[in-house]
């Protein structure tokens, strides 16, 4: 690659990471403006703690990482710049602590593009994918011992250190994309090809398939029983992702697809939560004032706030329960419009997009795996999210990644970023020794 | 200027940079592809790299002629081959090159008159590594191994 081309490179990722940071300050000018009348510039230091921050990152990546993507640093900037304006705006006694998990979750990202695990084309986290997954499957275990949840009441899926908390099941879902990704390139072959015929179908050799469903099982049993619905369907829709892309075989996608039926129809049955949730899903208005009121409030917050929304700190999207983690959509919707949601949901777009792209470029299986699925788990869980807000599909508890309040999601969704970021440079630096 | 309309400036400005960003997110996507697309139609031989004439004796290659590679190039007299030298000295089936887990490897075909690698007879029991500046020779023929 010429140097004119990574000066390119470089100008249009400052450009966005400017845009970003503008966009964040803004947003805090005009609510200091609607909520005092005038400009506080004290308030405005969040937009500028992110600004530095990010900036950082930028220039330690250009130094470090220059074949990196130069899109996917600024992406995740404005949606945390949106994330916490809307936080700022919605529940402001989580502010302090966002911003500084937004600190955290850039270090964290440096961290996992540029050292050791991460280099030498990932060979670390290929190597030892069963001490990752032992690692990950023993944190969720404690938290079934030890789980607490900081609001007082709910599932109880954090682990607590002091003040601290942290949610182990947002953890396994990077861990389980490594493992899925370095077993499936090891055994693709003998997947896609081999196993028995049994009248027109061939079955899959079990032998290789075993440990795969045996940990896939393990997990989505831990999480059926902490009752974290949201995190097993995205573990769920991730795993078939990675084998069709491992095998390119359609029948394990429709044969998942089915399990995936049977399972929601007994979830439903066995289950009050998740009954609760597909009937809120399926008419909400009989219990508009009591179990569904969450949902009825989203539509109406999407309603109130049509194409152009309210503008920020002039609706009313407190109204909805927890808001500010789960619900960030609704609340984009009433106060930033169509115009709000229809950006989010394309910088997402563009996010997977460029996931994919990576993947396709990599050169290498274990790294275009890993990179399928972690942008098929970030993409699906703005999906399910937004999906679940706007009454498309039942709601299940996921954060909207990067902009929604929740430490750990943040963290973990800047650490996937992170891996992505390095897999972009593998096919980068592959082109370059050509 | 009063309170409201600086609000609903501020609201406009907001939704400006919000999709300036998105239009140069997608200028960045289309310069990328286009790249992409140009790098295809140039071919996936070429990044091989090319074999340079130095000396071309009495044959009718031009020094300073770019040879291209391909993983499997063989070298020879006779006019089947990747790269045909018609030099005296040649044999019809003199030498091959082949690219293997990132490296060329020059192999002499038990050619009559051997193969040259930087003046040195090339060994007959099998393939040596070849790195880029190497000289092959043939015959009369000198040539320069470039991998870019």
């Amino acid at each position: 690659m010429s140097n004119v081309k990574r000066e390119t490179r470089n100008v249009t990722g400052l450009t966005l990471l400017d845009l970003a940071i503008l966009f964040t300050g803004a947003g805090f000018v005009s609510l200091s403006l609607v909520e005092r009348g005038r400009v506080d510039w004290v308030e405005l230091w969040p937009a500028s703690v992110l600004g530095v921050a990010s900036l950082a990152a930028w220039l330690v990546l250009r130094r470090w990482l220059p074949l990196g993507d130069p899109l996917l640093l600024p992406i995740a900037a404005l949606l945390c710049g949106l994330g916490l304006v809307l936080i700022a705006r919605l529940a402001p006694n989580f502010l302090v602590r966002q911003v500084l998990w937004v600190v955290l979750g850039l270090g964290a990202m440096l961290g996992t593009a540029l050292l050791p695990p991460a280099a030498h084309n990932l060979r670390w986290l290929r190597r030892y994918r069963y001490t990752w997954l032992t690692l990950g499957l023993l944190l969720l275990s404690l938290t079934l011992l030890f789980g607490v949840n900081p609001s007082g009441y709910g599932a109880r899926l954090w682990l607590g250190l002091s003040r601290l908390y942290f949610q182990p099941s947002e953890l396994l879902k990077v861990v389980m994309v490594v493992f899925l990704a370095s077993y499936l390139a090891e055994k693709r072959e003998l997947l896609a090809v081999g196993g028995t015929r049994l009248g027109p179908w061939r079955v899959p050799p079990l032998p290789h398939l075993g440990p795969l469903l045996l940990m896939w099982g393990f997990s989505v049993v831990l999480l059926g029983w902490q009752r974290d619905l949201g995190a097993a369907l995205l573990f769920f829709g991730t795993f078939l992702a990675m084998l069709y892309a491992a095998t390119g075989r359609e029948v394990y996608v429709w044969v998942g697809a089915g399990l995936f039926l049977i399972s929601a129809i007994a979830g439903y049955q066995l289950f009050d939560h998740v009954r609760l949730r597909v009937d809120a899903w399926w008419n909400p208005w009989p219990e508009a004032s009591g179990r569904a009121f969450q949902i009825v409030q989203s539509l109406l917050a999407f309603a109130a706030g049509g194409v152009l929304g309210q503008g920020l700190g002039q609706g009313y999207p407190v109204f909805i329960p927890v808001v500010h983690s789960d619900f960030a959509f609704a609340a984009i919707g009433e106060e930033l419009g169509l115009l709000g949601t229809l950006a989010v949901v394309i910088l997402f777009a563009v996010l997977v997009y460029r996931g994919f792209r990576a993947a396709l470029a990599a050169g290498d299986t274990f790294a275009t795996l890993l990179a399928t699925g972690l942008s098929t788990m970030l993409g699906l869980q703005a999906l399910v999210i937004m999906g679940g807000t706007l009454k498309l599909v039942p709601l299940t508890g996921v954060t909207l990644p990067f902009v929604s309040y929740g430490g750990s999601s943040l963290l973990i969704s800047f650490v996937m970023l992170g891996l992505l970021l390095r897999i972009s440079a593998m096919s980068g630096e592959a082109g370059h020794a050509r | 200027m009063s309170l409201d309309v600086a609000i609903f400036l501020l609201r406009l400005i907001m939704a400006a940079i919000l999709y300036a960003f998105l239009v140069v997110v997608f200028i960045a996507i289309w310069r990328d592809l286009r790249t992409v697309s140009r790098r295809a139609e140039e071919g996936a031989v070429e990044h091989l790299g090319h074999l340079v004439v130095i000396a071309a004796g009495e044959t009718p290659l031009l020094p300073g002629q770019r040879l291209p590679l391909a993983p499997l190039t063989s070298l020879g007299r006779a006019v089947t081959n990747t790269v045909v030298i018609p030099d005296a000295f040649a044999s019809a089936q003199h030498a091959l090159l082949t690219w293997r887990a990132g490296r060329w490897w020059l192999e002499d075909l038990g050619s009559k008159n051997g193969t040259l690698l930087n003046d040195e007879p090339v060994p007959t029991n099998g393939p040596v590594v070849v790195g880029p500046g190497d000289v092959i020779g043939i015959g009369q023929v000198r040539l320069k191994l470039e991998v870019e």
